[in-house]
């Protein structure tokens, strides 16, 4: 297992506490759905790292997939496609 | 999913509908009454009716419990009375839902008047079954059965008159909501059922408890505070709620989600391994019941938060318990260079109180949505998709059992009581 999963792992979580944390209604929705990502790409025995925080939860979003796609072999393909549906609606 | 409102509209549809058939023998109503008798012991049984339940129930146990026994004479071969053997199988199913909604000793607001009246519409019913039981043996010839049991009956029809001659209309209680939580029931009261009894789960064991499960926990009792908000709001726009008491109503469950929204929001830093994949199951589940079910009432929405509580106060004395002992990890990055602690996840040092926050959330959560789901019990409400209109169904049914029942004798009214 590379170290880029912990990494992308991390900025999953960022982007939990970025939808969770602001107040517009739909954010609640979306965090749910981003903990949801979070499910799918916790492997055993990963511990997340802790990144620094991107402006907004789209940013850390899509920082988690550009490191993803350097390591495809080991992406769960249902947190694939949940990480993009994801990306898509706040974007 | 059958209200309590629904069964008893029900038991009384079936009470003041019996009518004489030839099946209606003596030894044919003993065996009819055990287990009516015993069904209504058991529903009574149910009912937090307050005081010292073995002195308060004593009376309507000591002339229910020579029925529900039965005659020494085992009743071989006797068939139970078709209608009274109904009314039992109705009676069972308000005495399951209560059983089921109750054993772990329900809500405060259900103990006393609540009870009282639930009451006062199940013993009507079964004071009307006693004297249509009575007469129907009157003519019949089976001397030693037949002069103990019409006693048994006198007693049970004298000692339930005071009940029966309440309007019906005076005994609506908040108990006739409660419906029986079965995960497999479609709709999101189902999976509300389905997602609180994993949850409960989780929270209980040890090994399954992670921040992930925290978070998702406290997440859906936000989106279940929400949601059931704007079905409050919706509901004070149909003239369903007077505007102060859904305002009421609906602060409590802002405040509610406010607060579970909070204690869903674990910093980056803070957190505690594990995998939930049945929580995550259902947990999903439940989000894409709310998200794609149908508008439903107050009813519902009060019986799926009155699951949801219990799995709130599990949430929060969990909560407590993983602070106080510092049993969360913490990341090295988020603790000051000083104290020389060293880079990646450790356990919380005692000096922290990183997640003091979030148990005060947790708690706060718990507070609002128990207020919520009181005042949702306790503000009159007409809720268009229960039945607690008691009579509309009689009417309903009433024309199909003269089609359907060409022997039985027609009613003239539907509350026309039976012939006594």
């Amino acid at each position: 297992m590379t170290n880029l999963l912990p990494l992308a792992l991390g900025h999953v979580r960022n982007a939990v506490w970025q939808l969770l944390s602001n107040d517009h209604d739909e954010g609640l929705a979306l965090g749910l759905e981003a903990l949801d990502v979070e499910a799918l790409l916790t492997l055993d025995d990963l511990d997340p790292d802790v990144p620094t925080l991107e402006p907004n939860p789209t940013a850390s979003l899509v920082a988690a997939r550009a490191l993803l796609d350097s390591a495809p072999d080991e992406v769960p393909p249902a947190a694939w496609a949940a990480l993009q549906a994801l990306i898509a609606k706040l974007t | 999913m059958a209200t309590i409102a629904d069964l008893l509209n029900r038991l009384e549809f079936r009470v003041h509908t019996l009518t004489r058939t030839p099946a209606d023998t003596v030894k044919s109503h003993l065996a009819g009454w055990m287990p009516l008798a015993r069904t209504t012991q058991q529903a009574i049984a149910l009912l937090p009716l307050g005081g010292r339940s073995e002195v308060v129930k004593a009376g309507i146990r000591n002339v229910l419990q020579p029925l529900a026994r039965g005659p020494r004479q085992p009743l071989d071969g006797v068939h139970p009375a078709p209608q009274l053997a109904e009314l039992a199988q109705i009676m069972g199913g308000i005495s399951d839902t209560l059983a089921d909604n109750l054993r772990s000793g329900g809500r405060a607001e259900y103990a006393g008047a609540e009870a009282l009246k639930l009451e006062a519409s199940l013993l009507s019913a079964i004071h009307v079954a006693a004297r249509w039981s009575r007469s129907t043996m009157d003519d019949q010839k089976l001397p030693t059965t037949r002069s103990s049991v019409m006693a048994f009956l006198g007693d049970l029809a004298v000692i339930t008159e005071p009940y029966a001659l309440i309007p019906p209309g005076q005994r609506t209680s908040s108990l006739e909501e409660l419906a029986l939580r079965a995960p497999n029931t479609p709709g999101h009261e189902g999976a509300a059922v389905a997602w609180a009894r994993t949850a409960s789960e989780t929270l209980t064991e040890r090994y399954r408890i992670s921040s992930w499960a925290m978070q998702a926990i406290a997440g859906d009792l936000a989106l279940l505070s929400h949601t059931a908000r704007l079905a409050v709001v919706a509901a004070a726009s149909r003239g369903e709620l007077l505007p102060p008491t859904a305002g009421q109503i609906s602060d409590s469950l802002d405040a509610s989600a406010r607060a579970w929204r909070t204690a869903a929001t674990w910093p980056p830093y803070l957190r505690l391994g594990g995998r939930n994949s049945d929580l995550r199951a259902a947990s999903r589940d439940l989000r894409e019941a709310i998200a794609t079910g149908t508008a439903a009432g107050l009813g519902s929405w009060r019986r799926v938060l009155g699951v949801a509580t219990p799995v709130a106060l599990g949430h929060a004395a969990v909560m407590q318990s993983l602070v106080r002992r510092h049993e969360l990890w913490i990341h090295g990055s988020a603790v000051d260079p000083d104290y020389g602690y060293a880079r990646g996840w450790g356990r919380e040092p005692r000096w922290s109180q990183q997640g003091q926050p979030l148990v005060a959330a947790s708690l706060d959560g718990c507070r609002d949505l128990d207020g919520a789901v009181s005042l949702l019990g306790t503000s009159p409400h007409h809720d268009a998709s229960s039945s607690l209109s008691r009579w509309s169904p009689v009417h309903a049914e009433l024309n199909r059992t003269r089609h359907d029942d060409g022997p039985r004798v027609p009613l003239e009214s539907p509350t026309v009581s039976p012939r006594i």
